[in-house]
C-alpha cells in the first residue's frame, strides 16, 4: 500500500515537472502591429481601394509580404522595435517598366506614385509572459507624410487622441488619398 | 487546468493522509512488541547532494541547503531546511536571475515499521516554506510575430525586482536509510501549492528559492531532494 502511494506520488510529481510552458503560444497576444485604413478624401467615412499598392521599409529591398502589388483598402504595418521611427515607401500603381526590352533587367525603372511615410512613436515595454517575454506598446503615435509635390497620400489621422498601440483589434490610422 | 490541478494536490493530500491513518492503526496493534525496543533520539542534520551536484553540473544554477529533523516521538520527526539558491532564466527573449534564502519547517512521520534494531524511514512530510528573494532582468528582447523588420529591440531599462517574498506548504516523501551507524542517505520528492507570492509590476516569478520553477497560471510547484545526513545520538528510549 504505501509503495503504491509512493509510486502515485512520484507520478504525480514527473506530471507537473514535465509540464512545457517554454513556447510562446501563437494565439498570445505580442507586439502590435499598426493598422492603417485607406479612406476616401471627399466621403472620408468611406474605405476607397488603393490599386498597385506596394509598401517596403524605407532601408529594406524586399516588399512587405502581402503588399507586392495588390489591391487593398487596408495595410498592417510593422513597425521597428529597436527605433522610435519607422519609415515606408507606399507606392499607388506601380509597376516595372521594361523600357521595351523584355530580357534585360538593367534598364528596368519602376512607375507609379511613391509616397514616403514617417510614423514617430515611444516604445513602452510590456511583459507578457515567461515563454514570450516583453511585447511593445507604442505611445504617441504619429504619421508625418513627406510632402514631394504629387503626393498620392493626401492626409491622415489617428481615430483617437493620444493614440496607444497596443493591440491588432481596431484601425488605428486612417490615411485618405 | 488551474482548477485540475489544485484536485491533484487535494486528493494526493487525502491520499498521503490516509496512508498515515491506516500507519497509526496498524502500529497500535503491534504497539507492545516495539515499543519495549530501544530506539535512538537526536537530531539528524545534513545536506541535499542534488543541491551540490546540480551547482557543479548546470552553469545557470547554484544552491545549498541544510537539512535537519529532530525525533520527539518513535514515529514523528519536527523536520526542517534552510537554504540559497541563484538560478539564472534564459530563453531567446529573456535572462532573468532569481536570488534568495528559503527555509521550511513541518513535521516527517514515518510509516515504515522497522524490526530491530534498523532504523529506516519511509516517511510523509508537511512544511510550510517561505523564501525572501530578489529578481534582476538581465536582458528582454521584444517578442514580435512578425518579422520584417529583422532586428528587435530590447528593454532599455534593465531592473533589479528586490525584497520579494513567497509563502508555500509542501508535502514531501521518501525515504531516509541507515547505510552506516548513524549515517543516512535518502531522496524525497516534494509537491508545493504556493499561497502567496510578491509578483513585481510588469513582471513575474519565473523561480523562487526553495519553491523551484513558478509555473503560469498554476499555484503547483514540485522538487526533488537526495539527502545525506548525519544523526547526533543524544539518547536512547
Amino acid at each position: 500500500m504505501k509503495k503504491y502511494i509512493l509510486i502515485v506520488f512520484l507520478i504525480v510529481v514527473s506530471i507537473f515537472s514535465c509540464e512545457k510552458d517554454d513556447i510562446c503560444a501563437a494565439t498570445t497576444a505580442t507586439t502590435p502591429s499598426l493598422l492603417v485604413s485607406f479612406n476616401d478624401n471627399v466621403l472620408r467615412d468611406n474605405q476607397k481601394n488603393v490599386t498597385g499598392f506596394l509598401a517596403t521599409g524605407f532601408d529594406l529591398d524586399s516588399a512587405l509580404e502581402g503588399y507586392s502589388v495588390v489591391t487593398t483598402a487596408d495595410a498592417i504595418l510593422p513597425l521597428r522595435t529597436d527605433a522610435t521611427e519607422t519609415k515606408y515607401r507606399l507606392f499607388l500603381d506601380y509597376a516595372i517598366d521594361d523600357n521595351g526590352t523584355p530580357d534585360d533587367e538593367t534598364d528596368d525603372f519602376q512607375t507609379g506614385n511613391e509616397d514616403i511615410i514617417t510614423i514617430n512613436y515611444t516604445i513602452k515595454d510590456v511583459f507578457v509572459s515567461n515563454a514570450c517575454g516583453y511585447k511593445v506598446q507604442f505611445e504617441n503615435v504619429s504619421i508625418t507624410i513627406e510632402p514631394d509635390g504629387d503626393n498620392w497620400l493626401l492626409f491622415q489621422e489617428a481615430l483617437n487622441d493620444n493614440l496607444i498601440i497596443s493591440d491588432e483589434t481596431t484601425t488605428h490610422f486612417n490615411i485618405y488619398h | 487546468m488551474k482548477r485540475q490541478r489544485i484536485l491533484i494536490f487535494i486528493i494526493s493530500s487525502f491520499l498521503l493522509l490516509s496512508v498515515s491513518l491506516t500507519a497509526q492503526n496498524e502500529t497500535e496493534i503491534t504497539t507492545d512488541s516495539i515499543s519495549t525496543q530501544p530506539r535512538k533520539f537526536g537530531i539528524r542534520v545534513g545536506t541535499d547532494a542534488s543541491k551540490l551536484l546540480r551547482t557543479a553540473l548546470d552553469d545557470d544554477y547554484t544552491g545549498f541547503e541544510l537539512i535537519a529533523d529532530y525525533r520527539f516521538s518513535r514515529k514523528f520527526f519536527i523536520a526542517g531546511e534552510l537554504g540559497n539558491e541563484q538560478k539564472e532564466f534564459v530563453t531567446d527573449f529573456l535572462d532573468i536571475t532569481t536570488q534568495g534564502t528559503y527555509f521550511k519547517v513541518g513535521v516527517d512521520y514515518n510509516m515504515h515499521d522497522n524490526l530491530f534494531p534498523l532504523d529506516n524511514m519511509i516517511y510523509s512530510g508537511f512544511r510550510i516554506g517561505a523564501s525572501s528573494f530578489n529578481q534582476t532582468l538581465n536582458d528582454g528582447t521584444y517578442y514580435a510575430t512578425d518579422q520584417y523588420w529583422q532586428t528587435q529591440g530590447s528593454v532599455a531599462e534593465l531592473k533589479e525586482y528586490s525584497g520579494l517574498t513567497a509563502l508555500w506548504a509542501e508535502l514531501q516523501m521518501g525515504i531516509k536509510a541507515e547505510v552506516l551507524t548513524n549515517l543516512y542517505v535518502g531522496f524525497n520528492v516534494q509537491l508545493k501549492y504556493l499561497f502567496s507570492q510578491d509578483v513585481p509590476e510588469n513582471f513575474t516569478n519565473v523561480f523562487i528559492p526553495g519553491f523551484n520553477k513558478v509555473f503560469e497560471d498554476s499555484n503547483i510547484g514540485v522538487g526533488y531532494g537526495y539527502n545525506i545526513s548525519y544523526r547526533i545520538p543524544l539518547y536512547k528510549k
